[in-house]
């Protein structure tokens, strides 16, 4: 069991190293260039040539890649162009943000999903199973990025612009 | 093609003079579960609108009308005789880009999922059928085994391509090779093929230790011949329930990735681009949105029911 | 200023320049929130933007955020008032015009200090800290990168390209020549020096504070302006506090700004409309442009302003691979787009673009300038005679930001009018540019420019000249005529404001003949006010000048 088990965890530290690789490859062959992103539009091409080489991005793809793992393998994990800040406390800042949003998810999922589940397996056959499972694999084929505007405009945006109610923030909690 | 049921339990359920080949009793579950009908309904309109959308649709899709498709201030005008479901921001009819977009949504759709199956299937049949060789040579007087780990490598390679952050293998391909219909299909099946392999990869191990599969090897039978005459057969079921169900998700990435403006290029009307173009007008005109997201649900719907009895009828696990 | 607002506090006398500056408004502004009356001192104003501050180490950003916000932390030897003109700010007086066109020199006003981070005096500014921050633009050691701008704007300073190379810590070029005079020397004859001191970049740093390390700085910076940051949490807020040591008597107006960063377009509507906020900091979303507009609540809190700017195809003038090379191609297409159209499509918020200049660059702009109209059988003909009267395929590139693949789209249906049929490639704003900026790869596109500063030549020469129509370079036409090159730089460094008018609209005229463009509209910015913002106008350079607007009521 125990050798199974660091078996698939090795697997598994394998699996990250050739990932992160694969990432950096994509980022790197991705025509967009970090150096004009910063430089703004507007810079000469020699301003953007200059930051270019002072953030090492000229260098050959070996070097620029042994660079990122060597970083990686102490911790740091680089620095975001776009938003001036060092990764790492850019992610650790979000985190609890996002475990917010996935821990309410799951919650919310289970109090309505497990109640309908029973539910529907209890009164197998009837009409209330039916419908528990046909509302189910509706809801399931609605894409996500969808019933967000949906739920916006119906749980948020309507009430609070005809009735003055504000169930839901637009944004934010 | 045999399902392993007992007979018993055949003869149990439709009678003793009823000994009904694997074919009929598939058709026989199919045929009474209302879901099936309701999915097979659903996709054979969805394929007809998506041929007859040449001649169903009452304007060209792309074509914006200048002089009445948009309001004074710019915004686009509401259903009206001449446009049955209003028209977009640029005033081309909506009526007409919902139904072309149903030739996009499952020419990708069902493309990008036969790819993605076929690559699935062989890629999850091989790795279990091969298993992890070794073969052994004399080099000199040494004996060496030289490991074929062809299994373990193609496994692997599944769990690599699982745990590659999709959406972002998508838009670096678009943005280094530039859009196109292809393109869509290729990257979508190139990330949709694990689920199949695994699934195949998972029932061919089964399949390649029952005793027909013996029988047919102690009377000689090459490995190709058991390979795609005795086991293939076996997992064909599974094959196509994960086909027709793969379809819905295949639709819904398309989306995804028109959504995020990676997918078809435009004008080609698909109905994510048509969610995308529109979300500013979430609470002021919110048809522009309803429309296509309807139509996206309903093709996945209609999918998912399909596949759902498919599975219910054709594997033999779920026999009660 | 509500007629009939409450002033609750009268502060000191208000200056009568103050007060004239922002009666007076002779931009084509609709902005009833500043007219008369004397602005109440106190209180606190709040906007938010949808994008991040991208630094606050004024060598180093270059977005509109940054900008703004470090015109309420520092101060620059001259600035540009609400109108565009520019006047003294750090410096006593405007800069006498050298005879050579190569020599200024600048007095600073006395008694000016830097502010530290709890609202104390850090040391009055001299001419050395002048002398320091110029060089600091310069300066090839900045981490983590350097400046954007120590060559496009600063290297024609005389000693400037020896400080870029490394060679040397400080330009010849930029001396103090005593603790209050300041000396630039130009390897050049060129009037838009004053420009770009007026910008950001110019601005007058502590050499103590601001080091090489540009992050630090940027966490705390020390100005001279009349806010100093007392917080700010990256991703979420900055806060600024009036800064009690600022030099101009009876300024600022506020107490305090904040500024939510992260905040979208829609939401920032609906916290003005809610009073939790009180100016947008970010266009309208297109869907809500036309209800928000009409809505009668929101009738004398609307603000609006053509922007310099121009939005624009471009032709790839040497491609070798369409006709695009040939110019009476270039001219056809220019007939053949329905402008009209266009914007209609972006709700009518600007105007059209006859020419390059927009109405709002007063310096340069030719109201007759008006080589062609939207005709499309004229343009037919034009392919005719070229000899492509079956039109031609191509590539047509832009970026993906809302509303440019409409506008696109609407522009190939014009083209496909005369036979060009063109396929639309849209990228993410950091490819696009990549692809753009690579000679020949995308042979079409639309793009916008907006200004560094309101003088035409920022808009001939880093998008019009032939050292910039190569790889990395923002001239996507690549074009390349050396007597509009010679006129250009002839016109660069003419001191004459009636002359340099002329010649710039003669160089426009010469390159709208040429055609390797088809400027198409200017973008209006359109802000909402909340009912407390009682001083309000729309800055022509930073958009928001935040330092110099009141609330009322506190």
């Amino acid at each position: 069991m125990a050798s199974y088990i660091a078996r698939r965890l090795i697997w598994a530290l394998v699996v990250l190293f050739v990932v992160a690789i694969l990432t950096f490859i994509l980022a790197y062959v991705l025509p967009a260039d970090p150096a004009r992103v910063i430089a703004g539009a507007h810079a000469s091409a020699e301003d953007v040539a200059r930051i270019r080489h002072a953030l090492g991005l000229d260098q050959p793809f070996l070097v620029q890649l042994g660079d990122y793992l060597a970083r990686v393998f102490q911790g740091n994990f680089g620095h975001s162009y776009k938003q001036d800040r060092d990764v790492l406390p850019l992610i650790l800042q979000r985190f609890p943000a996002t475990l917010e949003l996935a821990a309410g998810g799951i919650v919310l999922e289970l109090l309505i999903g497990i109640p309908l589940g029973v539910l529907a397996a209890v009164r197998r056959g009837s009409n209330s199973d039916r419908a528990a499972t046909g509302l189910s694999i509706v809801l399931i084929s609605a894409p996500s990025f969808w019933v967000g505007y949906l739920l916006l405009n119906f749980l948020a945006f309507q009430p609070l612009v005809n009735a003055g109610i504000g169930i839901f923030p637009l944004s934010g909690v | 093609m045999v399902a392993n049921v007992p007979l018993s339990a055949m003869r149990r359920e439709l009678g003793d003079e009823a000994v009904v080949s694997g074919r009929s009793r598939a058709w026989i579950a199919l045929r009474g579960n209302p879901a099936f009908w309701i999915g097979a309904g659903g996709v054979v309109v969805l394929i007809l609108l998506a041929l007859l959308a040449p001649i169903l649709a009452p304007h060209a899709p792309d074509l914006q009308f200048r002089d009445n498709g948009l309001t004074a201030a710019g915004d686009p005008v509401g259903p009206s005789a001449e446009f049955p479901f209003g028209t977009d921001r640029l005033g081309r009819d909506y009526l007409s880009r919902l139904l072309f977009g149903a030739q996009t949504s499952l020419t990708v759709g069902i493309g990008a999922n036969a790819i993605a199956t076929l690559v699935g299937v062989l890629v999850g049949a091989t790795a279990a059928y091969v298993g992890n060789r070794s073969v052994s040579r004399r080099l000199g007087r040494w004996a060496v085994r030289l490991p074929f780990p062809v299994s373990s490598l193609l496994m692997r390679a599944t769990d690599v391509m699982l745990s590659f952050p999709a959406l972002l293998l998508a838009i670096a391909l678009v943005a280094v090779i530039g859009p196109s219909l292809l393109l869509v299909l290729i990257v979508i099946a190139s990330v949709m093929w694990t689920g199949t392999a695994r699934i195949v990869y998972g029932r061919v191990l089964v399949v390649k230790e029952l005793d027909f599969v013996e029988a047919a090897r102690a009377l000689g039978a090459s490995g190709s011949r058991i390979f795609f005459g005795h086991i293939l057969p076996h997992v064909l079921s599974l094959i196509i329930v994960y086909a027709t169900l793969g379809i819905a998700g295949t639709v819904l990435f398309e989306a995804t990735l028109s959504y995020l403006g990676v997918g078809v290029p435009p004008p080609a009307p698909s109905w994510g681009t048509m969610i995308a173009d529109h979300v500013g007008y979430y609470a002021t005109d919110p048809r522009l949105l309803m429309l296509p997201g309807l139509a996206i649900m309903g093709t996945i719907l209609a999918f998912s029911l399909l596949g759902d009895a498919l599975r219910d009828a054709l594997d033999p696990h779920n026999w009660r | 200023m509500k007629p009939n607002g409450i002033v609750r506090r009268l502060g000191p006398l208000v200056t009568a320049a103050v007060l004239v500056a922002s009666c007076s408004s002779s931009q084509a502004t609709s902005s009833p929130a500043a007219s008369g009356g004397t602005p109440s001192h106190g209180g606190t104003l709040s906007t938010a933007y949808q994008g991040d501050i991208q630094s606050l180490d004024p060598a180093i950003a270059y977005d509109t955020e940054s900008w703004a916000m470090e015109e309420l932390l520092f101060s620059t030897l001259v600035t540009f008032d609400r109108n565009a003109k520019l006047v003294p700010e750090l410096a006593e007086s405007m800069p006498t015009l050298p005879a050579d066109g190569k020599t200024y020199t600048f007095t600073l006003r006395k008694g000016v200090n830097f502010v530290k981070s709890d609202g104390s005096v850090l040391r009055e500014m001299t001419a050395d800290d002048v002398v320091y921050s110029l060089n600091r633009v310069l300066d090839p050691n900045l981490t983590p990168n350097p400046s954007p701008v120590a060559t496009s704007f600063f290297g024609n300073i005389v000693g400037a390209a020896d400080v870029i190379a490394g060679k040397v810590t400080a330009a010849s070029g930029i001396k103090a020549l005593d603790p209050n005079t300041v000396e630039i020397d130009l390897v050049q004859p060129d009037s838009t020096l004053l420009d770009v001191l007026a910008d950001p970049f110019g601005s007058i740093v502590p050499k103590e504070y601001a080091k090489e390390d540009s992050a630090a700085f940027s966490a705390a910076p020390i100005g001279t302006g009349p806010f100093y940051l007392k917080s700010y949490t990256k991703g979420q807020e900055a806060v600024f506090v009036r800064n009690p040591q600022y030099w101009q008597a009876g300024l600022p107006y506020l107490d305090e700004i904040d500024v939510h960063v992260g905040v979208d377009a829609n939401s920032q509507l609906q916290q003005v409309e809610a009073g939790t906020l009180d100016i947008t900091g970010d266009p309208f979303p297109s869907g809500s442009f036309t209800s928000v507009v009409n809505d009668p609540r929101y009738k004398d809190r609307i603000v609006h302003q053509t922007l310099v700017s121009v939005l624009y195809i471009w032709m790839d003038t040497q491609s070798q691979d369409t006709p695009l090379k040939d110019a009476k191609v270039r001219q056809a297409v220019n007939y053949a787009i329905n402008k009209d159209n266009i914007l209609k499509i972006v709700h009518n918020e600007g105007v059209i673009a006859n020419c390059i200049f927009p109405p709002s660059m007063p310096a340069g702009y030719d109201p007759n300038c008006k080589p062609y109209t939207y005709d499309v059988a004229k343009a037919k003909q034009l392919m005719a005679d070229a000899g492509y009267p079956n039109g031609f395929s191509t590539t047509f590139y832009t970026d993906t930001a809302d509303p440019d693949p409409q506008i696109a789209q609407a522009i190939q249906q014009d083209l496909a009018a005369i036979n060009i049929k063109v396929n639309i490639v849209t990228q993410e704003w950091a490819t696009f540019l990549t692809t753009a900026e690579t000679p020949h790869a995308a042979p079409m596109g639309y793009v916008s420019w907006y200004q560094d500063y309101p003088d035409p030549s920022d808009f001939v020469d880093p998008i019009l000249s032939c050292a910039t129509a190569v790889k990395g370079g923002s001239n996507f036409a690549l074009y390349c005529n050396k007597d509009v090159d010679a006129k250009a730089a002839a016109a660069r460094g003419e001191q004459d404001p009636a002359k340099r008018t002329a010649e710039y609209q003669a160089i426009e005229s010469q390159i709208m003949a040429d055609a390797p463009w088809v400027p198409i509209w200017h973008q209006d910015w359109y802000t909402l006010l909340s009912p407390r913002v009682q001083t309000f106008y729309l800055h022509p350079v930073w958009y928001y000048d935040l330092g110099n607007y009141s609330v009322s009521g506190g």
